[in-house]
């Protein structure tokens, strides 16, 4: 999975491309967790090149959310295709995470 | 049963790739939602990462046999991943809460979640030394 990364004004942007599996979820929590160190409050993910993910991926995600409000930081993926979606659904993991289904909806909400 | 296929692979992360490509290939001319066509690949990449990393502790010495079956009678798709490593004991599992997982800001347990939302049966067996674990989708 490559990952790529845009910083702009107020918000950065992780742009994910590829499959998000037990492997390449390592690679994620090291992004994330380096923008949260370096002050980032407002981080935007990118789903929409990204065509399958497994629990070590959500896992990723799960793990921040804590993080994430204590902070006071918001954590918002948008652009997921239907198979990504799904396996958010599957464990009711779109009710907890902040998703949009577009950018200008995420970039809205910062 | 009408047609079986099998791969087997050494126990490193990066095998998971060529995993989920052997199931997604040998789904491909199923007559099948893509929707389940990812959730049963979904679930065997969840049981094949368990099983590298808790079962065999990503040795790259140690492997895993997958089986795949077409089966008519009842009709579905079975599989089977042997190894032998650690067992698992899946009588003593007990499904996590999520909102748990939310607060424990824990990055793991939500596998075996999924792989118990998609697959119909799921069963582990330890037998002449290895293990075997089943798992069957209905598609009737």
């Amino acid at each position: 999975m490559n990952i790529n990364k845009i910083k702009e004004s107020n918000y950065s942007i992780l742009e994910l491309e590829g499959e998000l599996d037990a492997l390449s979820a390592i690679d994620l929590d090291d992004q994330i967790s380096f923008l949260l160190d370096d002050g980032e409050i407002n981080l935007l993910i990118s789903l929409e090149k990204l065509s399958y993910i497994s629990s070590a991926g959500l896992g990723v995600f799960m793990s921040y959310i804590k993080e994430i409000e204590t902070r006071n930081c918001q954590m918002i993926l948008f652009d997921l295709n239907e198979t990504v979606q799904s396996t958010f659904e599957i464990l009711g993991l779109h009710h907890i995470i902040t998703i949009t289904q577009t950018k200008t909806e995420a970039i809205a909400r910062c | 049963m009408l047609e079986t296929h099998s791969i087997s692979f050494n126990c490193v992360l990066s095998n998971l790739k060529m995993v989920r490509a052997f199931v997604r290939e040998e789904l491909k001319d199923k007559e099948l939602s893509l929707l389940t066509k990812n959730h049963i690949v979904l679930a065997i990449d969840e049981i094949c990462a368990n099983l590298i990393v808790h079962s065999n502790h990503s040795d790259e010495n140690q492997s895993i046999k997958l089986k795949m079956e077409l089966r008519s009678s009842p009709r579905g798709i079975a599989f089977e991943l042997i190894e032998k490593g650690t067992p698992f004991d899946y009588s003593s599992y007990k499904e996590p809460k999520i909102e748990d997982l939310k607060q424990n800001q824990s990055k793991g347990q939500m596998g075996m979640v999924l792989v118990r939302r998609i697959m119909d049966k799921i069963e582990y067996i330890h037998q002449d030394d290895q293990n075997i674990c089943r798992l069957f989708k209905s598609l009737a």
